[in-house]
């Protein structure tokens, strides 16, 4: 089977967990943005001193899907931002980046009832920061805040509306504070930088039904470590190697009308990554192949009391509990790329494969008979997702600044397969079922491109 | 709440009830006050505007009135059953209560053991039972035996356990060449079923007494064959599989009822004690079954061999062709009382009376299993409370009531058809207190209409036979900081026909002031005609007005009061 787009989300969320340390984030691409130019290529962008404004506008359109020209998957969107640095004194800078504008579209109008969907986001995010440079190192920290707003409709499970009596228009708020700093040590042939995030945000899903109030929550706290190491000598070869280690631990209440608890959501991810590789010096070009393996655990975990919600499960199911496993086997990533200065231009592409295979568990159980008696399902998935990303880059310096310019390019082959209990009797064939004419299906997307113009001052 | 679930659940109880032949009883008291569902519960609010000036009064009014307008209200038509409640503790989805199992079981059960089939709590053909009956003490037991099989390492070993002990009291028999012929259970008779691991531990208990209003009496007549006839019951191109019968008889079984019938039940499980009872009211007569019943062996028969039995050398019982029965039950004014009631001691759950009215209409008086009637214009009520210290568990349930009213139930289909009208209210504790009472929450559902309202929690929802839904609220303003103010108080009446038109009446008063506002509300939740009458008035007909208002896209209210 095919991956659907409801498991999109699924691989959305935990690629965005995978890859990214702007988990506030609604732009998809930053979700799923490759890491910077390993350090024997390129030193980090923020190193460089001088004041300066950056404007940054950004479109990118994740996945499209017609069918019979009607839109029905639409995950899209665009942000705008704006960035000032004021390098006070030789040693000393400060500024903020903040998020003009980012509306994004989730849209899933299949007619899979588990799936169907239809979003509309927004988000904020401001954050200031404070670089020291020395000789040979300089450090950044800083911190800011977040927020994005989702409304729409999403079809809740089945046992939830069955509760509710309805489903309600739905809204997802989210909040979130994070701190960050940063390090860059460069001693002769060697270089070194380091990276801590650490955020704490909230999701709160509401929605209002006839009967009742309810607010879903879940914050978390979130922290991530980077280091990276690279030894770039008068050779061919310029070998690096980084280590990053992301941890989310999310834990939540639901409320029905503000003040009575129904349930619990808890989350629990961490995943690690060790990568290698070296730098290969070819004619003018700088190459770079770069080998990853990871390590990922993701538990998430529900519980809800249907009699709170209605009083009259108690008498039917009393409660529900759902616990999500998944835990790859062996994933891993290749990466490679190249950086050149032609006409006064710095270009740079790189292509990352990453490859993860495994087994999704989602146990389902039921408490009923006034919680005397439980019956349980098991419901388990086969998962494949090879992640293909291209990224082309562009930086143009003026006189007054810079142009810069990338396109991204993300393809997802991902399949999902439903592991079945063997059958002890086959099934007895049966008359073959009516063909019926597939309607047309046009699919576009994965692209992201960026435009961002810096001003010197 | 789904509608399944109340209608699994009353389709339950009724079928249940109906077609198995569990009947019993229990009382119930009026614990609780009538319920009047036509006065909402009164919100209060403060406010920093100027709650004497008119057009914030207006403001105020219509804001309140049409706040819950938008709230969706219309249910899923493809909603999905959930797990069928076992309304009374241990009587639901089994057949411990149906005398006709009871009887048949009495009726198979050798004294000195055997192999039966079909009887009560056999769960497969590799079960084995043991039967002994005492005359002197009138007691039944019956003990069932399963065998487990596991692999230790080498081979797999075999090994029986007690898997469980049904004991029979009061019970008449007679034993004829040490075969159970006959037997008569009546008011007064208990069974006692004890379920056991494989460990031999003790999981559960059940008893079951027969408190009145019916005596069951079984005959079983069984001829040895001359010699053993093998009946195919399955084919293919190899041969034939099935049964080689050594003995065939019949089996009738007839229960008499008088009013009131009733049963009780309590139920041991996991540490856990619950209570229970049945009472049928208005129903007497008699019902009968007559099941052809033979024993045997299995055995095949290769194309062109000869007739081989099975070589576990098993004798089973069992049951062919269709039962007969004969229904001779009638009902008092042509209406059958069912009362339930129940008590989870340990969780603190009580339904302290569940109880239907169900007019019957016979639709056959021949049957093969089960008493098919209609049941049209059915009506019930049920008043549960919580009294247990979990309150987060059970929802935060103070008390429910639930009011049932024209129901119409049809056996041949699996739900309750549509209109059957369903009122919850339900009392709630506060998580910080539970023992204060603090929300009171009214809704109605109607089957297949479909509508599920419970306003903003505080408002009153009528539902009537036509569809229409009219919501009912209250609230009281006040002056943030300067409570020498009047109270403002608004009563707001909200109807939507079933054609989906909605009008207005709001009644708002301030201190000796009053006036009565109409309106009607378009598709787009603007207001056009809204009128401002004089005093508290149900009609605008030939009364004062004072002025009138409007509602824009942007829900702005604009009020222009007359000079």
């Amino acid at each position: 089977m095919k991956i659907k787009p409801s498991h999109y989300l699924l691989l959305l969320i935990i690629a965005a967990i995978s890859f990214s340390q702007k988990v506030h984030a609604v732009d998809i691409f930053a979700w799923l943005k490759q890491p910077q130019l390993p350090l024997t290529l390129q030193k980090p962008a923020w190193l460089q001193t001088g004041s300066r404004i950056r404007f940054q506008y950004k479109a990118n359109e994740y996945y499209k899907r017609w069918r019979e020209s009607r839109l029905i998957n639409d995950f899209s969107g665009s942000s705008s931002q704006l960035g000032l640095t004021l390098q006070l004194m030789p040693r000393f800078a400060f500024g903020f980046r903040k998020t003009l504008f980012e509306p994004q579209i989730w849209k899933n109008s299949l007619e899979d009832k588990t799936a169907r969907f239809d979003f509309e986001s927004e988000s904020q995010r401001e954050e200031i920061f404070v670089r020291y440079f020395w000789k040979n190192a300089a450090l950044e920290f800083g911190g800011g805040t977040s927020a994005s707003q989702f409304d729409g409709s999403y079809d809740l499970h089945r046992d939830v509306v069955n509760a509710l009596g309805d489903n309600p228009p739905v809204y997802l708020n989210n909040r979130g504070f994070h701190r960050f700093a940063r390090l860059y040590y460069e001693h002769r042939q060697f270089r070194f930088t380091w990276k801590r995030h650490n955020e704490n945000y909230k999701h709160r899903l509401s929605a209002t039904t006839p009967a009742l109030d309810l607010q879903l929550n879940l914050s978390h706290e979130y922290k991530s470590d980077s280091i990276e190491a690279a030894w770039v000598p008068d050779h061919r070869l310029k070998p690096f190697i980084r280590y990053e280690n992301h941890e989310d631990n999310g834990i939540g209440d639901n409320f029905k009308d503000k003040s009575f608890r129904f349930g619990t959501n808890i989350s629990d991810i961490k995943i690690t990554s060790i990568s290698f590789g070296s730098r290969f010096d070819w004619k003018k070009n700088a190459l770079f192949a770069e080998y990853s393996v990871y390590t990922f655990k993701t538990a998430l975990s529900t519980n809800i009391n249907l009699i709170t919600l209605n009083p009259l499960f108690l008498f039917g199911t009393n409660r529900v509990d759902y616990l999500m496993n998944f835990r790859p086997d062996d994933p891993w990533g290749l990466r490679v790329g190249l950086s050149r200065k032609y006409r006064g231009i710095d270009y740079s592409s790189q292509y990352s494969l990453f490859s993860m295979k495994g087994e999704t568990s989602l146990d389902n159980s039921k408490s009923y008979n006034m919680y005397a008696s439980t019956s349980s399902e098991n419901d388990r998935q086969k998962l494949t997702l090879d992640l293909h990303r291209l990224t082309i880059s562009a930086r143009r310096p003026d006189r007054s600044g810079s142009w810069q310019t990338s396109l991204n390019l993300i393809a997802p082959v991902a399949e999902i397969k439903e592991i079945k209990a063997a059958t002890a009797v086959p099934p007895v064939p049966g008359p073959a079922p009516a063909k019926v004419s597939k309607p047309s299906e046009s699919v576009r997307g994965g692209w992201q491109i960026t435009i961002a113009r810096e001003f010197s001052l | 709440m789904k509608l399944r679930v109340i209608f699994t659940f009353v389709a339950l109880v009724i079928s249940f009830s109906l077609l198995t032949g569990c009947f019993g009883g229990g009382g119930s008291d009026d614990y609780y006050p009538a319920v009047d569902d036509s006065i909402p519960t009164v919100v209060s609010k403060t406010t920093t505007d100027d709650i004497s000036d008119t057009t914030v009064q207006v403001t105020k009014a219509v804001e309140e009135s049409v706040a819950s307008v938008d709230l969706p209200t219309a249910m899923r038509a493809d909603v999905r059953a959930s797990e069928a409640p076992t309304f009374v503790p241990g009587m639901g989805n089994n057949t411990l209560l149906s005398p006709s199992k009871m009887m048949s079981l009495l009726a198979v059960a050798l004294p000195t053991g055997g192999n039966v089939n079909g009887g009560f709590g056999m769960e497969n053909n590799n079960t084995k039972q043991i039967a002994t009956y005492t005359a002197a003490t009138k007691v039944l037991e019956v003990t069932n035996i399963a065998t487990d099989h596991t692999f230790n390492g080498t081979i797999w070993v075999t090994t029986d356990y007690v898997q469980s002990v049904a004991k029979f009291t009061g019970v008449d028999a007679v034993v004829t060449d040490n075969m159970l012929v006959e037997a008569t259970i009546g008011a007064g008779a208990t069974l006692e079923m004890k379920e056991y691991d494989k460990a031999g531990n003790l999981v559960s208990t059940i008893l079951i007494t027969i408190e009145s209003g019916l005596s069951a009496a079984s005959e079983y007549t069984m001829q040895t064959l001359d010699a053993p006839v093998f009946v195919p019951t399955f084919s293919n191109v190899f041969g034939e599989a099935g049964q080689n019968r050594y003995k065939v008889g019949t089996e009738t079984t007839e229960l008499t009822f008088t009013s009131p019938f009733e049963v009780t039940v309590s139920l041991t499980e996991g540490g856990k004690t619950s209570t229970g009872s049945i009472k049928f009211t208005g129903m007497t007569g008699k019902y009968t079954i007559t099941d052809s019943i033979s024993i045997y062996k299995y055995a095949s028969k290769p194309t062109g061999g000869d007739v081989t039995e099975s070589i576990s050398d098993v004798f089973y019982k069992g049951s062919f062709g269709e039962s007969k029965g004969t229904n001779a039950l009638a009902f008092a004014n042509n209406q059958l009382q069912l009362n339930i009631a129940a008590n989870w001691a340990n969780e603190g759950v009580i339904i302290d009376s569940f109880s239907l009215t169900l007019p019957m209409q016979t639709t056959t008086t021949n049957f093969a299993h089960g008493m098919n009637y209609k049941v049209v214009g059915a009506t019930g009520e049920m008043q549960a409370r919580y009294t247990g210290t979990e309150a987060e568990k059970y929802g935060y349930i103070k008390s429910l009531v639930v009011n049932l009213s024209a129901v119409n139930y049809d056996p041949t289909k699996d739900m309750v058809d549509d209109g059957a009208l369903f009122t919850v209210k339900q009392t709630a504790r506060t998580p910080e207190a539970i023992s204060d009472t603090v929300t009171t929450l009214e809704y109605k559902i109607v089957a297949g209409k479909p509508v599920l309202q419970a306003g903003k929690g505080n408002e009153v929802i009528v539902v009537d036979d036509s569809g229409n839904v009219t919501t009912k609220g209250n609230v009281q303003y006040t002056k943030d900081g300067a409570n020498a103010l009047p109270t403002l108080t608004i009563a707001y009446e909200r109807t939507k026909s079933d054609t989906g038109e909605i009008t207005a009446r709001v009644e708002v008063t301030f201190g000796t002031n009053s006036m009565t506002l109409f309106f009607s509300l378009e598709n787009d939740k603007t207001i056009a005609d809204g009128e401002i009458i004089d005093g508290i008035t149900t009609t605008k007909q030939g009364k004062t007005k004072r002025g009138t208002f409007t509602r824009n896209i942007e829900k702005k209210i604009s009020v222009v009061l007359s000079n």
